[in-house]
């Protein structure tokens, strides 16, 4: 295994056996996302058009250089001083400099995650300047010596006792770990500090170029304090965050809070444009803008990492990812933590610094989140491919990769296949040479395929409308059954079903960033479907997988309008078979009493949120409840089949919370859609996990 | 009734000193009288090098509120010199008058509202305005919800239903 994944294992291990390392993590990811639901829902927010909004706003700010020079230009008329910092150290030198001209020994600084992207504060150390955090959980990390955990929270891996304890130490006075103690203690020691500050250093949520302002959102009102009391107020803003005017800035501040915390706005939200006068004395009063590159400018000519630059760093999309949330912002990043943390590490810190993005198991759910509809796990297959072009693939990976042609050959020998996957050396073996986890329990394998049995059967020719389903390998190699049962329903309504010579969809190639293989799958596929869309087929499938690659990943790989028709013409098999199923009498045929819970698979998160398989189940007189925990169950596809910390041990810790949920939703059966969600559902609880096209009969049929 | 009131609110803080800042000038005499027991200073009136450390040592600040935010419950604080801002975060409680009239719907509508106003008033003569919607707060320790963390701990909005404001 490469040496980055190595060193990434060992610190999964330990996230994972001291749970405590990680603190509250899980809960305030859990609170952020159910806050800002509520939020949304209370505000009556158009969220896909908000989201076009911000996208289009956001998109504009960092694509046209022309707009921070006009910030620049502004700026200087309001009487600031500006500097274009291509490096971070350009940018640290020039503040160095401010501090001396002041005879500062020590600045205060309001959060600012661009500071710490330039490790300001030790480059300012360096020279003997100290710079104080202010925010509170900058500041206890800052004590720590160590790095922010959360975007939001950073300090959030802390407990209150350790925090007390830490102070105890630093402070030279007892403080009991009571929150509030804490808190009387920190504003104490920090006031005298804020009064003889002679420099302020803050972030910038955003620049508004037609007035050469910037805006600053605070919580704590630190951010007032750092921007009012010292004599020289020094700002520092990455060049993608200046918009023209004053209306885009509007939605963002919503954008801001609603994401972040599902605040409605962030208790102070600060419009400066200069300084002002302190009792009529406007003497000494200066203000300073750091306009950062740091690579940005690299990005905007880069066709996939460009979309980074939209980020307004909300943390919306830590707080679904679902190995986040178990390893940690220490794991799980290097400054910037968590999803985005990975395509801006790469870019602004280096490839070397970004082995984390080992850790996302491609579940699309960030994206999904996003106020900005940034596509986050594209940008992690690209550095995933940049990665195992420098550091190689483990054989895990590879093995994955030529499932199909694995699938294929299993099938031909589906008893002698399925007797060794079971358990024993078999699967000790393939552990050892494959990296397959033994602990993880396998399909079987049909011993025909969908194909051959369908061709046996015969298709009927329908008058509705035409279908080409797409098996992919689960129902063509495991589960033939479940595709056959899915076309006869489709005839049943009255259409002609084919199943074209497509391959399978091929999600691994974009786990594990093999970008140009999934491109060239992309394109045989495309190829095939491409064609039969225009003979008025639509592409069918009973895997959200497939359904979610044709739509949402095959544009993106093969961008133009083949894709796109293809994407448009492909759904789900219950979001297709929805309208006609007034004409089908469904029955159950398992026990109705009791609730069934059901799973939503994330790849249907971003598709239909399970809701029509789960309307189908009612439809057959079942009660259904989605039980979730708002994230992943952890399989990911084939991530959770690899062996160790990286595989298995990591997907099982990210299901226990979910495992849990249905432990105690007492539900007495539980379904879902997804092929791999089944595996880990039933590995995680023991329990026979169904698919919604086993709990049904229709009339006249088995 | 307005005096009345605030005598009150300080009363209820046990307050000794307050620091005033940024009122429009036919409302000092208003406050100046239902504070007379207290030490009380007007910021902007004192030297420039004195603003700073009455502010810090006062345990109330009362300030002006040019307009609100109904539907988040915000205010829109306009500050053309800087004892309004220190007036308003030093001390521990802030009382804000604002007068009821001047309502504005949303974010987006008060964004527009200040939009105005920073570029009506040109390069270098432009306020720093602030929305604020409660007291200074923090969630960094266990996620509990904590206040007065750097600003103040209690925030008082007393609406002037018969005054139009400046
Ligand atoms: S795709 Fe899923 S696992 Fe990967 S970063 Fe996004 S949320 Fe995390
Ligand atoms: S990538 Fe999107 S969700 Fe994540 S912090 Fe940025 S804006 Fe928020």
């Amino acid at each position: 295994m490469p040496k980055g994944r190595q060193r990434l294992a060992a610190d999964v291990r330990r996230s994972i056996e001291e749970p405590e390392r990680i603190g509250k993590l899980w809960e305030a990811m859990e609170r952020g996302r159910a806050n800002r639901a509520a939020t949304i829902e209370q505000a009556g927010l158009d969220l896909p058009a908000f989201r076009d909004r911000v996208r289009s706003i956001k998109e504009t700010a960092a694509q046209d250089p022309s707009i921070a020079e006009a910030f620049a230009d502004a700026v200087r008329a309001n009487g600031g001083r500006v500097l274009f910092a291509a490096t971070g150290q350009e940018a640290v030198r020039y503040l160095l400099d401010v501090c001396r001209a002041q005879g500062a020994e020590f600045l205060v600084k309001s959060k600012s995650l661009t500071s710490e992207e330039i490790e300001m504060n030790q480059g300012l150390a360096a020279e003997g300047i100290r710079a104080i955090e202010t925010d509170l959980g900058e500041l206890l990390c800052q004590v720590a010596g160590e790095k922010p955990s959360h975007l939001v929270f950073p300090a959030i891996h802390m407990t209150s006792d350790r925090i007390a304890k830490m102070l105890t130490e630093e402070y030279g006075e007892p403080i009991a770990s009571e929150p509030s103690s804490i808190l009387s203690a920190v504003r104490a020691k920090l006031r005298p500090l804020f009064l003889a500050a002679k420099v302020g250093v803050t972030g910038a949520n955003i620049g508004v170029a037609e007035t050469g302002s910037i805006v600053v959102e605070t919580n704590e009102g630190n951010g007032r304090l750092v921007t009012s009391v010292p004599r020289v107020h020094v700002a520092l803003i990455g060049l993608e965050k200046i918009v023209r005017h004053w209306e885009d800035a509007a939605d963002l501040v919503r954008g801001h809070a609603i994401s972040a915390t599902g605040q409605r706005m962030t208790v102070y939200v600060s419009l400066i444009s200069h300084r002002q006068p302190v009792a009529g004395d406007p003497a000494g009063r200066e203000f300073h803008v750091i306009i950062l590159d740091n690579g940005r400018t690299r990005m905007r000519a880069d066709p996939i990492f460009r979309d980074a630059l939209n980020c307004i760093r909300c943390g919306a999309c830590m707080n679904v990812c679902p190995t986040y949330g178990v390893t940690g912002g220490h794991v799980f990043g290097h400054i910037y933590p968590g999803p985005i943390g990975i395509p801006w590490t790469a870019n602004v810190h280096g490839l070397e610094e970004a082995s984390f993005a080992h850790l996302c198991v491609s579940c699309g759910l960030c994206h999904e989140i996003c106020p900005v509809d940034i596509d986050i796990p594209f940008m992690i297959a690209k550095v995933k491919e940049q990665d195992v072009e420098a550091h190689g693939q483990p054989t895990a990976e590879r093995f994955f990769m030529a499932s199909e042609a694995f699938a294929k050959v299993a099938c031909l020998m589906a008893p002698l296949a399925n007797g060794l996957f079971r358990r024993g050396p078999a699967r000790i073996l393939m552990e050892w040479t494959l990296g397959v986890d033994r602990r993880r329990t396998l399909p079987p394998f049909a011993r025909r395929t969908l194909r051959s049995r369908v061709r046996a059967r015969g298709t009927k020719v329908g008058r509705v409308g035409k279908v080409a389903f797409f098996p992919d390998l689960y129902a063509e190699y495991n589960n033939p059954d479940l595709g056959l049962k899915a076309i006869e329903i489709l005839e049943r309504l009255g259409y002609s079903v084919l199943i074209p010579d497509v391959r399978w969809s091929g999600m691994p190639y974009v786990s594990y960033g093999r970008l140009g293989k999934a491109s060239a799958l992309a394109e045989f596929n495309l190829r095939i479907l491409g064609p039969l869309v225009d003979q008025g087929y639509d592409i069918v499938s009973t895997e959200p997988t497939a359904v979610y690659m044709l739509r949402k990943v095959y544009p993106k790989l093969r961008e133009g309008e083949l894709a796109t028709k293809v994407g448009t013409h492909a759904f789900g098999f219950f979001e297709f078979i929805e309208r006609g199923l007034a004409g089908l009498p469904l029955r159950p045929s398992r026990d109705v009493a009791g609730v069934v819970g059901f799973h939503i698979p994330c790849h249907d998160r971003a598709l239909t949120s399970g809701a029509p398989a789960m309307r189908f189940l009612e439809r057959a007189s079942y009660r259904v409840r989605a039980v979730e925990t708002g994230t992943c169950c952890g399989i990911a596809g084939t991530f959770g089949m690899k062996s160790g910390w990286l595989g298995y041990d990591l997907s099982m810790a990210v299901g226990e919370k979910l495992f849990e949920q249905f432990r105690q939703s007492e539900c007495n059966l539980i379904a879902t859609e997804s092929s791999v969600c089944t595996l880990q559902l039933r590995d995680g609880l023991g329990r026979a996990i169904l698919h919604p096209l086993d709990m049904v009969r229709f009339e006249g049929a088995g | 009734m307005t005096p009345v009131l605030l005598e009150s609110i300080l009363k209820g803080h046990g307050a000794n000193r307050v620091v005033v800042a940024n009122l429009p000038r036919e409302l000092r005499d208003l406050v100046a009288v239902a504070l007379k027991d207290l030490s009380i200073a007007f910021v902007e009136d004192l030297p420039s090098e004195d603003a700073l450390a009455a502010c810090a040592a006062a345990d109330v600040g009362i300030t002006w509120a040019d307009f609100a935010i109904a539907e988040d419950g915000a205010l829109g604080e306009v500050a053309r010199d800087d004892t309004a801002r220190l007036a308003a975060s030093l001390p521990i409680v802030h009382v804000v008058l604002l007068p009821a009239g001047r309502l504005v719907r949303d974010v987006a509508e008060a964004m527009a509202f200040a939009g105005g106003l920073l570029r009506s008033s040109g390069p270098g003569q432009r306020p720093t305005i602030t929305f604020i919607s409660g007291p200074s707060r923090t969630g960094d320790i266990e996620l509990r919800l904590l206040y007065g963390v750097h600003g103040p701990h209690s925030l008082h909005v007393v609406l002037l239903d018969w005054y139009e404001g400046r």
